[in-house]
């Protein structure tokens, strides 16, 4: 690329990233967020490297002194202050003079002279004496009932002390006093204590602080602090894009916790209303069950003036229609590749933007159909309640990561291997009751489900406390039922995955629950057909992690195209560890296992993908083709392609039944070129492959 | 009418004698004055015999006023919701 090319590429670059700067830097200084600062940071960083490399160093040196002071106030050695925010404004301004209208830039030394300054020795100086921007606290929240025996008097101590230093301790949000029980003067014993309270408190303080003053009167008396930070909201009206249930309203009040909500949803009579039931249990008053049917109303008026509902299908019918503008914009460029070099450049240039604003557009509609996992995470915290019951267990849900959002495609597909596999640590990994007191455990066996984001993708992670996995046991008994043969090594990884082999089970007895060896190979399954992998992470009497791997979405993929015969397959990037072209000596026949390649050591199958598909190859000889390594479930195969065209984002577009029974092929693609291309799904190539091979 | 002051000892250790003199005034007067002029602050076992005096006053229809409250005092009196909070 010439010079001018790399540097039109980074005006188009930079001028976005300047416009977005400036919007971070307004909302900030309307109202101070951590992450704010780290995206203006972050922006800046990419600025500096970018403006190196297309040689505009005065512009590279500039914006690392914008960085460096951004990075002091990340943390927190210096704070946000109008004066800040003004200065980093007309560093922004100086830039944009340095990178779009060089001949001016020599004229505005000084303002860069004053802007250094501030950045430099000054800076603590200038921003101490100008206001600084109210910082946004994370606080904690408490509940906390106190309930004071009532010759709590006799022993010198005065409850009323004890609510007044926990009043101070931060902001009291809800305040209850229960005075009913009072008598009037006329039979009271004066020397009893009757009052009791329930505070709602937002703090910066972590829990030991409240602890702290209750030290003395907790043991002997009935108190209760429960941290309701994860459930609470300040304001539950904001933010909202779906009706609340009255529950879940008191709960986000944090009147009532997530386990006193299912303790009265499994209480409830026949044809009672949820908001009655807690009042019967005590759990709530009358006049709460009123203040959340207000909020209710208040959310449902809400989403109705700030939201539409859309059905699903429209927004696919986008998604489609997008995935058609990426198609079209492929063809442009590599209409592109045909012009003459200087054409070339200029209409890859306009393309570039246009790409941006596609891509944008993409995430925009894939926004639409994420929602967070909460709702499913916390159905499952009854049905842990109950299954444990059931079977003599204690076992606790600990739910993480509920605000992690997932496409509701992929949400409504997991939900019912996730519950097989709580299934499972509850029938399995958590020792039963006995056990863990003799094994000095909590005789609560805790499950944990979390979810985050990370590399792209979203992970689920089941945890529990219990036994853990024995990589032994697990192949005696994969040996006994014939799954795997005697002699076969195992690693200790492959063992654990032996329980997502069909006909698997480690129950000594048919149970109601699982223990019938059927349902982790489908769980297995139904993950890969999400194109998500699980990863079994065990200790012996620690527990158990099955951590799964899931796209963001299922509407597009990372593919890698590549070329049998005359046409073009699609691999998903995820299925690929390697591609390498074998020696000639490393490809071989053995006896039952038909054709393989040697990769360090290890034989892996090789399939000529060409008679697979039927196609009239390039090469028909390994060591003169390429082999792409792909990996489902621990097993890997080697497809023998003729070529690897390139990486590219693929939207799918499935086939149905009609088209092809084939399980090996998920979907097809439209390229860029207007062919319609087949994506292959690795693990139904496997399993199309097993069975050909009886 | 008829006034209450509240002495300094005012606590848990006089409560019964204070409920002796409240029970007096509430059965025989049409109006109580409670005057804390000689105390600062109160204990909790003084706040719930306050409540349990005014639920009787009003049983009785005997009007109960309080006299010389000072901050801490009536900080305290809303700890037990004799007196309620004013909205910030």
């Amino acid at each position: 690329m010439s010079d001018q090319a790399i540097l039109e590429v980074f005006h188009n670059e930079a001028r976005e990233i300047i416009e977005n700067i400036e919007t971070e830097l307004v909302s900030l200084e309307e109202s101070y967020d951590s992450e704010k600062v780290n995206t203006l940071f972050r922006y800046f960083h990419t600025l500096k490297g970018s403006s190196g490399i297309a040689g505009l160093m005065e512009v590279s040196e500039f914006t690392h002194e914008i960085e460096s002071l951004l990075d002091r106030v990340r943390s927190e050695e210096i704070q946000v202050t109008p004066s800040l925010i003004d200065t980093v404004l007309a560093s922004v301004d100086l830039v944009k003079v340095m990178i779009f209208d060089e001949d001016q830039a020599d004229g505005l030394s000084s303002q860069k002279e004053k802007i250094l300054t501030f950045i430099g020795k000054n800076s603590n100086e200038v921003t101490d004496s100008s206001r600084p921007l109210p910082q946004k606290r994370k606080l904690n929240y408490f509940r906390v009932k106190i309930n004071f025996k009532d010759n709590v008097f006799e022993y010198g101590i005065d409850p009323l002390m004890i609510i007044e230093d926990l009043v101070t301790v931060g902001t009291v949000i809800e305040e209850k006093i229960y005075r009913s029980r009072v008598p009037a003067l006329d039979e009271i014993n004066p020397e009893k204590c009757y009052l009791s309270w329930m505070y709602i408190i937002g703090t910066k303080h972590a829990k030991k602080k409240i602890d702290e003053i209750f030290l003395f009167v907790f043991d002997d008396n009935d108190i209760e602090i429960t941290d309701i930070t994860e459930d609470y909201r300040e304001d539950i009206t904001s933010d909202v894009n779906e009706e609340k249930k009255i529950g879940n309203i008191l709960v986000q009040k944090g009147l009532i916790t997530e386990d006193e909500l299912l303790f009265a949803l499994s209480n409830m009579k026949k044809e009672e209303k949820v908001g009655k039931a807690l009042v019967r249990l005590k759990l709530v008053t009358e006049k709460d069950i009123e203040k959340a049917l207000g909020v209710q109303v208040e959310v449902r008026k809400k989403i109705e003036s700030t939201t539409i509902r859309v059905e699903r299908a429209k927004l696919d019918g986008i998604m489609n229609l997008l995935g058609e503008i990426v198609i079209g914009q492929s063809s442009i460029v590599r209409f592109a590749d045909e012009l003459d070099e200087d054409k070339a450049y200029a209409l890859k240039n306009s393309l570039y933007g246009l790409n941006r604003s596609t891509r944008q557009f993409q995430e925009q509609i894939m926004a639409m159909r994420m929602i967070p996992v909460g709702p499913t995470f916390s159905q499952f915290k009854r049905f842990v309640r109950d299954t444990s019951r059931q079977i003599g267990k204690e076992i606790r849900l600990e739910i993480m990561g509920k605000e992690t959002e997932l496409d509701k495609t992929v949400i409504e597909e997991i939900t019912d291997p996730l519950k097989h596999m709580i299934r499972n640590s509850i029938d399995h990994g958590i020792e039963s009751t006995e056990e863990r007191i003799k094994l000095g455990k909590d005789p609560t066996g805790i499950i944990t489900l979390n979810a985050y984001h990370q590399e792209g993708c979203i992970f689920i992670e089941i945890s529990d406390d219990g036994k853990g996995l024995d990589a032994e046991e697990l192949r005696s008994i994969a040996v006994s039922k014939g799954i795997i043969a005697k002699d076969k090594e195992l690693t200790e990884d492959e063992s654990y995955a032996l329980i997502f082999k069909p006909g698997f089970s480690t129950a000594n007895a048919v149970g109601d629950l699982s223990g019938r060896g059927v349902g982790m190979d489908v769980v297995k399954s139904n993950i890969d057909s999400l194109r998500g992998s699980v990863q079994i992470i065990t200790e012996k009497n620690r527990g158990t992690t099955f951590r799964i791997k899931l796209p963001l979405t299922l509407a597009i993929i990372d593919g890698m195209l590549i070329k049998v015969g005359k046409s073009v397959y699609i691999v998903p990037l995820l299925s690929i560890l390697e591609s390498i072209r074998p020696r000639k000596e490393d490809v071989k026949t053995i006896k039952g296992q038909g054709e393989v390649v040697m990769v360090r050591n290890e034989y892996i199958s090789l399939i000529r993908l060409y008679k697979y598909f039927d196609q009239v190859p390039a090469f028909e000889n390994p060591w003169e083709a390429l082999v792409v390594i792909v990996e489902s479930n621990g097993e890997k195969l080697a497809l023998m392609i003729d070529d690897l065209i390139g990486q590219q984002q693929i939207v799918i577009k499935s086939l149905d039944n009609t088209v092809t029974k084939d399980r090996s092929i998920s979907g097809a693609a439209i390229l860029g070129d207007g062919n319609v291309s087949l994506i292959i799904d690795i693990h139904g190539l496997l399993s199309e492959i097993s069975s050909l091979r009886g | 009418m008829s006034e209450l002051i509240m002495e300094q000892n005012s606590s848990v250790k006089t409560v019964s004698n204070i409920k002796k003199q409240l029970l007096q005034i509430i059965d025989s007067e049409k109006e109580l004055v409670i005057d804390f002029k000689s105390i600062t602050s109160i204990d909790l076992a003084i706040a719930q015999l306050l409540i349990s005096a005014v639920k009787y006053a009003r049983k009785k229809s005997v009007a109960v006023k309080f006299k010389n409250v000072s901050d801490e005092i009536r900080n305290q009196l809303q700890l037990t919701g004799l007196i309620k909070r004013n909205k910030e």
